[in-house]
């Protein structure tokens, strides 16, 4: 099963889940973590969640999952090019 | 409520009329079927990422989503996380293979993978019909109550109008139309989310201000399950089930649904559907960002500032005065006769009202109708392509659908549109709980067959029939038996069985269906004849890119 699934998808995966479920699980345990505590005067929340975890971070995993490719087709292109001179 | 006012006329008019001119200017699709279907596979990925956006992210999510901050809390922020998660996902798992593979219809890679081209179009179709039914509901229900916001018409008509608007561009050129004045639809939605936020942001001085403002209204709103004893932001919060399931409702969405995964065969290329998705990403993630801030801030909002507070509500006791966001609702539900659970979803329009800037107003519902109505347009044309090309040509071998082509698209989405438009008079649930449940019941029946036909060669045919037969009836009746007994489709349909009268779990949707049909989808597969290995290699091996 997912035989043939490049690695940087389970990558990319692992970084955003493990962001989101570490986060869930501190303010489960951190009492005022979403409200008290602040930074620049804003509650942390709109840094952690609201900014790198509906944002940031889905968007640089994107673009880690179209990078990815593309380094490995100029790779496979240029080797080619290498063997066909 | 305010009065009807120009300038949000004026921008209402404006979106109208870019949207019926994209419609005409791409009228000419619709001689070739190919164009009607797919577009002709020539949409760029910012294009078609906006587009992706703007189908994929509903009514539900422009006005059902802050309307569940606003009676949920802080934790709901965890599932539009989820939702926009869910983007990435997609991208290596659905987007690149299917976009490899290149079929005209959502069906069409069910009948391929698992060798069988008339009961599996049937079969499959029975989900997309019922998500289809769901969609174009609250796409009108979405659209209906933008356009009283706009003309402070009656509700009714207000959907009637809004389903004429779509069916004119949908009409006329199918998924060229759709994905153009789609793309439009995306950006717009996306700006008038962000300006809304950043204007309520300003009004409380900025982030900090706003929080503290929330929590003088709202003082559980931020609590998170376990951090105070006792006490929680909503009692579907009470415990981690229920953060945890809210984030899984939507996330797989992106990945399987019929209406965004068929925007990845509209895509140039494989590198081109990769692509889309990050442009999703930034049109979707800025929506959500803003909605976000409005959705946190909507109690406050309305009963601090919108004109009809103070005012008075007529109730079965009489007169009594305005002094709470429930009766704010109560009172334009009344005046509108918005039609059943509609007007809670009416609370992200009322927070912007509430600001009292026509501007502002005016781009908020122009956005709405944007969303609403790609939406819609996104769903039809799924729903479309099933009734008429899926099952009336490919599965009935009707000779009229099959010399018609277009002709019978067009034919089955008038009747879509009027079973949608009946049913949105009087919506049976909240624009969120709709899709919602679309969501798990179309994941679990069809997502699994999908996910694991692409990157398992053991899935068979017959795991697909019996996990869409099983657990298609099974969502439903867990869904509505949880609704009608413990009073929310959120609770485990079952708690009382385990925990005596009166107790819950929260398990949103019934969201546990979708692992537990992943496993039943394994077990079957196990036990069944695969499909022939020149199969598996064209239709899963080789389409790993």
């Amino acid at each position: 099963m997912f035989k043939g699934m490049k690695p940087h998808f389970w990558w990319g995966m692992g970084i955003f889940y493990g962001y989101v479920f570490v986060m869930m699980i501190l303010e489960m345990n951190v009492p005022g973590l979403t409200y008290a505590i602040k930074l620049g005067g804003a509650p942390i929340s709109f840094l952690y969640a609201h900014l790198i975890g509906l944002y940031l971070l889905p968007l640089g995993v994107a673009y880690l999952f179209w990078w990815v490719p593309e380094q490995e087709d100029k790779k496979v292109k240029g080797e080619k090019k290498d063997a066909a001179s | 409520m305010p009065q009807v006012n120009p300038i949000v006329i004026f921008m209402t008019v404006a979106y109208f009329a870019v949207i019926f001119g994209i419609g005409y200017a791409t009228r000419k699709a619709s001689a070739d079927p190919m164009d009607y279907y797919v577009a002709g596979r020539k949409i760029g990925p910012v294009v078609n990422g906006a587009a992706l956006a703007a189908t994929f992210l509903s009514p539900a999510s422009f006005l059902g989503l802050p309307a569940f901050i606003f009676l949920l809390g802080y934790p709901f922020w965890w599932a539009m996380v989820g939702i926009i998660g869910g983007m990435p996902l997609a991208t290596m798992l659905t987007a690149a293979p299917l976009r490899k593979y290149a079929p005209v219809s959502f069906t069409d890679y069910y009948c391929d993978r698992y060798e069988d081209q008339k009961l599996m179009r049937i079969i499959t179709g029975i989900p997309i019909l019922m998500g289809t039914w769901a969609y174009v509901v609250l796409s009108l229900v979405g659209t209906g109550l933008f356009m009283m916001a706009i003309l402070q018409i009656p509700y009714v008509w207000a959907v009637i109008i809004g389903a004429v608007a779509v069916l004119f561009y949908v009409y006329m050129g199918g998924m060229v139309a759709t994905t153009w004045s789609t793309a439009f639809q995306g950006v717009l939605m996306a700006v008038a989310a962000v300006v809304c936020g950043i204007a309520v942001l300003m009004h409380y001085g900025g982030f900090g201000n706003l929080a503290d403002a929330i929590f003088t209204s709202t003082p559980n709103f931020w609590l998170m399950p376990y951090v105070q004893e006792g006490a929680f932001s909503h009692p579907l919060f009470k415990s981690w089930t229920g953060v945890f399931g809210f984030f899984f409702v939507w996330h797989f969405g992106f990945a399987t649904m019929p209406y965004s995964v068929v925007r990845f065969f509209t895509a140039m290329d494989v590198r081109s559907a990769r692509k889309s998705v990050i442009w999703t990403g930034v049109f979707g993630g800025a929506m959500y960002w803003g909605l976000i801030i409005i959705g946190s801030a909507a109690r406050h909002l309305i009963e601090t500032l919108h004109p009809l507070m103070g005012g008075i509500l007529q109730t079965a006791d009489g007169p009594v005065t305005i002094a709470n966001v429930t009766q704010v609702l109560t009172r334009i539900r009344n005046d509108f006769g918005v039609g059943g659970a509609a007007i809670t979803d009416y609370s992200m329009i009322a927070a912007i009202e509430a600001l009292n800037n026509p501007w502002l107003l005016g781009l908020l519902v122009a956005g709405g109708l944007a969303i609403a109505m790609s939406t819609a347009a996104g769903w039809l044309v799924v729903g479309n392509v099933l009734l008429g090309r899926d099952w009336l040509a490919k599965a009935f071998g009707n000779k009229w659908a099959i010399e018609n082509p277009i002709k019978s698209l067009r034919l089955m989405t008038v009747l879509i549109l009027l079973v949608g438009v009946y049913y949105s008079f009087n919506p049976l649930a909240l624009v969120l709980d709709l899709s919602g449940w679309a969501f798990v019941m179309t994941v679990a029946t069809l997502g699994v067959p999908l996910v694991l036909g692409l990157w398992w060669p053991r899935a068979t045919k017959t795991a697909t029939y019996a996990t869409i037969i099983v657990f298609f009836p099974l969502v439903l009746y867990s869904w509505l038996a949880a609704r009608s007994n413990l009073g929310s489709p959120h609770w485990f349909f079952l708690s009382e069985l385990f925990l005596g009268e009166g107790g819950r779990i929260s398990t949103p949707h019934q969201i546990y269906w979708v692992p537990v049909a992943f496993i039943f989808f394994i077990i079957v597969s196990l036990f069944t004849k695969p499909a022939s290995q020149e199969t598996i290699t064209k239709y899963c091996d080789d389409l790993h890119v």
